[in-house]
């Protein structure tokens, strides 16, 4: 097990390097530089000066390199667009929040999808399955910003109850909203594997013989079933982990979280290429580390599972 | 099949007996078509009544609101063409006068990218900047008001200016503030190595286009000298009037040069930062909020306010309507078409809402230099143009957000000129057509219309694909391009042909010399029209050195007549700004060019609510 896990460690570099690479061809192929201004077109000269300050002017293999080298040794470099703060600044800023609201979002999707998977798997094809299905469908096919809207207008523009938007910490009344957006997908996924996966669960013999041995109902189904039938589905969440807790760009705009979720986009258009290469890197890493926690979590979970 | 075991669980949700598959389609299909007819029924009921309330709140709303101008006959008639614009500030629409206890006011804002006067371009970090550093002059009601130079002279032949600061200033670490800080901070704009987009708002001093563009790299070759602390001299290559105007924006500003050598880039993070305005930075949390508070120690009359809070939101068009509503903030600017139609039929907000006229214009840009394209032929564009219905755009595509446009020039600049504006309607636009050789639309090569994303302009390229369809019988494409894209498209059009695109110019300061000699002369050709035209050049030059105002007017008007002729930009409305502002909120003065953003915070009053 611990070889595997060094294996795998090992693993995450060239995984890095492949990604690095990738993002940065694609960033500097996009059509537009991050000085390509409207408003007050630069005089050649003066963009001149830029690209020799921001070593733009070498050739590509050589700024690959030079970005590469600074990277490793944890410079992220200056952002084009924000020109008061380094991209380490942003990210020491930023990413906190987003792993913040992100963890609280799973939270609440568990807490809102594993019970409803378990109902609707024991209550199979009674009016429970089909309307927590039906719920989960909903929560799939919504988009996130959708949700979020029609949360704000509900709960805070008609009814007044919570503020529209801003960021005071985990346990201020502003995280409700954007985290209950957030929680729908995660939560209408994991209601729907947690069902088929109970579902497969309950039909095994040792469900049977529990029930036989007079064990009580709640006994039963919590921790014979749901412990079984969890285990498949924590290595389906690794990525649903990722994708939530390195923010959404619709949920934090609409509800102001200064999060990591708008520089994504901000920084693609704006062609602040440090930022988009770091926030890859940050992402292709978040991914790498979730999927490995998960593969060596499924091993503790079911002792069936061997890793050579 | 094998009979299921049947597990019994707790209590709640009670047990609910077996429903079959079918059944239950057939129950959603009955819930899901009563509620379909129901939403309907009420929509039909409720939608006759909205009219009304409506228009009785907008009579009341006329008759209370005295000071605030809410149309814009009234405020153009109010500005004579030609003047500078000042918007009304804003009387409070709460009655009595006591003031608030806690003066604070909440202002919805982007995250600027930096609060460095000599990099700003942009409103978000323009607004707040003009708070925090005080320029040598602004301007109100079109005269200038000294505020860091007492006095200035100007030579006799327009190209000197002496600008003789007032003594006692102090930035906000207790510096003195000197004619070097500024000397300092307009050499630095002009540094090439600092890639200031608006460097080139300096370019009328003498040394200083050659040193921007690093043709001359010493900067004692720049014009710019403070020969003691308190006496500040620049020197111009040619006249110009408008330099006082220049004065007043956000690149002039002073820079302290002690806190940019401590901090580099980070100069302006709250700790760092030095200022010298009627406010100070006390906080800015990078993606939240900016806190700024009044300089008790300011040499002026101070503000009433104690604090202005700026929460930062990624998109305010499409939130602060929200916010607003929900009382987060006291007042917005923002509010886009998707919001406008639902405040101007609310009872309460309607009241709040007033309407302003902001310097500037979109339009439709041509290269009239393409001639692979029917968009070269004069006739064509005039076409174009008078087959193009400017008020339909603005009050059913735009919802009445911003005022139709008949010439290019705003209200406010000198060489307004609505008599120029070609006449004739569809009619004429089909003649003209037929003298471009396209008569009906036969033989038209088709047309691509591009923009840059923006959700007014998407609207409008729309309305304008389906108007020129319908009044010329011309095809045109559309293509719609993200921001960084269009910027460098917008770059490459100085040598590449192009057909036509959408875009816009606000004014920095409500000065003809911001309009017509950066933008439509053959040689400067900001828009990249390829328009030549040698009378207009000409004349132009005139009206540029001309220094009597009245005569001065005059040849801008002429100017703009041979403008309409030529047609290279086909204007459509003229940028409006749309604001709510709270009842109790009285004394805010949106600005009519960026320029006054230094007037919108100083005058307001919270009162008791």
């Amino acid at each position: 097990m611990g070889a595997y896990i060094v294996r795998r460690v090992l693993l995450i570099i060239p995984t890095l390097l492949l990604v690095y690479t990738i993002a940065f061809f694609m960033v500097h192929a996009t059509p537009g530089g991050p000085w390509d201004n409207a408003e007050k077109p630069l005089p050649p000269a003066v963009i001149e000066n830029i690209k020799i300050k921001y070593h733009l002017d070498d050739p590509i293999w050589k700024q690959y390199l030079e970005y590469l080298s600074g990277a490793v040794r944890g410079d992220l470099g200056p952002s084009y667009v924000n020109r008061s703060q380094d991209v380490a600044d942003i990210l020491r800023r930023a990413f906190p929040v987003s792993l913040q609201l992100g963890i609280t979002a799973l939270v609440l999707g568990a807490l809102i999808g594993i019970p409803l998977g378990t109902l609707a798997a024991v209550k199979q094809n009674t009016l429970t399955d089909y309307l927590a299905m039906f719920f989960a469908v909903v929560g799939v096919s919504t988009p996130n910003y959708v949700t979020a809207s029609a949360l704000v207008l509900i709960l805070a523009v008609f009814l007044h109850w919570l503020p529209p938007g801003g960021w005071h910490g985990v346990f201020s009344k502003t995280i409700i909203i954007p985290a209950l957006a957030l929680a729908f997908g995660p939560a209408s996924a994991l209601a729907r594997y947690i069902r088929s996966s109970m579902l497969e669960v309950l039909r095994q013999d040792y469900m049977r013989t529990a029930r036989a041995k007079g064990l009580s109902d709640r006994v039963v189904i919590i921790g014979h079933g749901l412990r079984n039938a969890l285990v498949p589905v924590i290595t389906v969440s690794a990525f649903l982990v990722a994708d939530v807790i390195t923010g959404s760009f619709f949920v934090e705009t609409i509800t102001s979280v200064p999060g990591l979720g708008r520089y994504f986009v901000n920084a693609a258009t704006g062609r602040d290429y440090p930022v988009v290469l770091a926030l890859s890197l940050l992402f292709a890493i978040v991914i790498v580390v979730m999927n490995l926690v998960v593969d060596v979590l499924y091993a503790v979970l079911d002792p069936r599972v061997r890793y050579r | 099949m094998r009979a299921e075991p049947r597990f019994r669980v707790p209590s709640f949700p009670p047990q609910i007996t077996q429903i079959s598959r079918r059944h239950l389609i057939q129950l959603a299909g009955a819930g899901a078509s009563t509620s379909v007819i129901g939403a309907l029924l009420a929509a039909c009921g409720g939608g006759s009544s909205a009219p009304t309330t409506a228009a009785t709140t907008a009579a009341t709303a006329a008759a209370t609101s005295a000071a605030s101008a809410t149309t814009p006959a009234a405020t153009a008639a109010a500005a004579q063409p030609g003047t500078p614009l000042s918007n009304p500030t804003v009387a409070a629409g709460v009655s009595g006068t006591k003031l608030a206890a806690k003066q604070e006011l909440r202002y919805p804002n982007t995250e600027p990218p930096h609060l460095d006067p000599d990099l700003m371009e942009g409103r978000h970090e323009i607004l707040v900047g003009m708070q925090l550093f005080d320029p040598l002059v602004t301007f109100e009601n079109e005269q200038p008001v000294p505020i860091c130079a007492e006095k200035w002279d100007v030579s006799s032949d327009g190209t000197q200016y002496t600008f003789h600061l007032r003594s006692g200033m102090k930035w906000s670490d207790g510096q003195p503030v000197t004619a070097h800080d500024f000397e300092y901070s307009w050499k630095r704009a002009l540094t090439p190595s600092l890639a200031s987009d608006y460097a080139s708002a300096l370019y009328p001093f003498k040394g200083a286009l050659d040193f921007n563009t690093g043709k001359n790299t010493d900067p004692t070759s720049v014009q710019i000298t403070a020969p003691d602390d308190l006496t500040l001299q620049g020197t111009t290559d040619h006249p110009a009037p408008y330099l006082l105007h220049l004065c007043a924006t956000w690149t002039y500003l002073p820079v302290p040069k002690w806190a940019v050598d401590k901090s580099g880039d980070k100069w302006v993070e709250p700790g760092n930062i030095v200022t010298n305005g009627m406010f100070k930075l006390q906080d800015w949390k990078h993606d939240q909020e900016i806190v700024i508070v009044r300089n008790e120690d300011y040499w002026g009359q101070k503000p009433t306010l104690q604090q202005i809070s700026f929460p930062i939101s990624a998109d305010p068009f499409s939130t602060s309507v929200k916010d607003y509503e929900a009382n987060a903030i006291d007042i917005t600017d923002e509010i886009g078409p998707s919001d406008i139609t639902r405040v101007k039929s609310d009872p309460t907000y309607s009241k709040e809402l007033h309407h302003y006229v902001w310097s500037g214009t979109a339009f439709v840009a041509f290269d009239c230099g393409n001639t692979a394209s029917p968009v070269s032929k004069a006739d064509f564009r005039q076409a174009l143009y008078l087959a193009t219905d400017q008020k339909t755009l603005c009050q059913s595509v735009l919802k009445g957000l911003y005022d139709p446009a008949p010439t290019v020039t705003p209200p406010d600049v000198a060489g307004y000129n609505p008599s120029a504006a070609p006449t004739g309607g569809v009619d004429a636009a089909k003649q003209k057509l037929a003298s471009a050789g396209y008569a009906n639309g036969q033989g038209f090569p088709g047309v691509k219309l591009v923009w840059p994303a923006d959700v007014r302009y998407d609207l409008l390229a729309q309305a304008l694909q389906q108007m020129w369809k319908t009044n010329l019988g011309i095809e045109v494409t559309l293509q719609r391009m993200e921001s960084k894209e269009f910027n460098a498209a917008f770059n490459s059009w100085t040598k590449t042909p192009f057909e036509m695109y959408i875009d816009r110019w606000g004014s920095d300061y409500s000065d003809p010399y911001n309009w017509y000699p950066i933008l439509w002369t053959s040689d400067q050709d900001f828009f990249r029209t390829h328009w030549k035209n040698a009378d207009f050049d000409k004349q132009v030059a005139a009206a540029d050195l001309e220094l009597d105002p009245d005569k001065r007017k005059a040849e801008y008007e002429k100017a703009e007549t041979l403008l309409m002729q030529g047609m290279p930009v086909l204007p459509l409305y003229h940028l409006d700004v749309n604001a709510m502002v709270r009842p109790y909120v009285e004394g805010f003065k949106e600005p009519a060019s960026a320029a006054q953003w230094r007037q919108a915070f100083s005058g307001v009053k919270i009162l008791e609510h």
